[in-house]
């Protein structure tokens, strides 16, 4: 069979029709010239003929009410499920988080460039930093040099921005383990 | 004839789903007429007897709405998700009952004469001795190609096997119960 202008798994998928239609006519075509190709399809087809001997007879089942009756006694009740609004809380209040932070970050470098051509930047960075580090609870003047000033706070903004986002993703990633948690279930059912 | 589910072909059948999910039994009813017939006829294939069989597809029924709730569509076609609960099922059942099957006695009865009626007989039992000597995940792929119509990737889901696997098992399957068919005369 190796001269064959197709190779030979393809005889079988085009007698199961898992192929597409360009390989189909490819097949066909090959098929009007190839004697090996003729019989071999000629035996897949045989085979499925002999099979259809074991097929279950519609008539030997039992009645779909009768299995029906049957099978719903068995049936345990399951409670519905309410779904869960609150899982989400963490991730949006998260997200929101980090909004402001990317808020207030934006507000305080345009209030500094503009006070910085006003000439006012000193009054501006330390209100900033009086606001900020406040805000913030301090604990920015224990990590940032005190001559970076008001573009330190913009850096601790930028820090607790990351720390966000990290537990944004922490959240997330859990999120997806929830819901493949009962595909894995499943496949314990399946194995 | 056995009914071929295509996908998209019943509309219905996500919102039964939704609504089985949520514990709504009789639309989990619906769901298991559509599929008795299937899901009876893997058992069956699968080298137990149509009362055996029958018991199979209830215990598949009952784990299917156990772990109903978990099913998730992109996993795969509920179709091939219950043939694959129908499938482990049906090999413990098979582990526990007698593990040589029997005549077939649930053939259609044909309006033929006794003589052919035999003759079918006696060939659906060659066929049922055939397929037993194949080995248990070649005749399963087997099973759900020819006789539940199964695509590839339908099997390949119901199986958890890659596509190229289902492909080489059929391959292997068709020459195999070939040659032991033609062993008892049955094909030529």
């Amino acid at each position: 069979m190796s001269e064959h202008a197709i190779p030979n798994e393809w005889l079988a998928l085009y007698y199961d029709g898992e192929l597409n239609e360009t390989r189909r006519a490819q097949v066909k075509a090959h098929l009007r010239s190839c004697a090996d190709c003729q019989r071999e399809l000629a035996a897949l087809k045989a085979l499925s003929r002999v099979l259809v001997v074991d097929r279950l007879a519609d008539d030997a089942l039992a009645s779909r009410a009768v299995f029906w009756c049957k099978l719903e006694s068995r049936l345990p009740e399951r409670a519905e499920a309410a779904p869960s609004r609150l899982k989400w809380l963490p991730g949006v209040g998260l997200l929101l988080a980090n909004v402001l932070v990317q808020f207030v970050a934006v507000v305080s470098v345009v209030v500094m460039l503009l006070a910085g051509q006003l000439g006012w930047i000193a009054q501006s960075i330390d209100w900033l930093d009086r606001a900020l580090l406040s805000w913030l609870g301090g604990w920015l003047t224990w990590l940032l040099p005190a001559q970076w000033g008001g573009w330190g706070v913009s850096l601790g903004l930028v820090i607790l921005s990351a720390w966000l986002a990290v537990l944004y993703l922490a959240w997330m990633g859990w999120m997806w383990l929830e819901r493949r948690r009962p595909v894995m279930q499943s496949m314990s059912v399946l194995r | 004839m056995t009914e071929i589910v295509l996908p998209g072909e019943h509309d219905d059948e996500r919102e039964w789903i939704a609504r089985a999910q949520a514990g709504d039994k009789a639309a989990y009813g619906k769901l298991v007429e559509r599929y008795q017939r299937l899901i009876v006829s893997v058992a069956y294939h699968h080298g137990l007897d149509l009362a055996e069989a029958e018991d199979a597809a209830q215990e598949t029924f009952v784990k299917a709405w156990l772990a109903l709730p978990r099913y998730r569509e992109s996993a795969g076609s509920l179709r091939a998700w219950l043939c694959r609960i129908a499938i482990n099922t049906a090999r413990d059942a098979h582990r526990r009952e007698r593990p040589v099957q029997e005549l077939n006695e649930y053939m259609p009865d044909s309006e033929n004469n006794p003589v052919e009626q035999a003759e079918v007989k006696a060939k659906a039992r060659a066929v049922r001795r055939a397929l037993d000597q194949l080995p248990a995940a070649s005749r399963a792929a087997l099973v759900l190609r020819e006789y539940e119509g199964l695509s590839y990737a339908e099997i390949a889901n119901a199986l958890g096997i890659p596509q190229g696997t289902v492909m080489s098992r059929l391959n292997y399957a068709r020459n195999r119960l070939r040659d032991l068919l033609t062993v008892a005369g049955e094909t030529g």
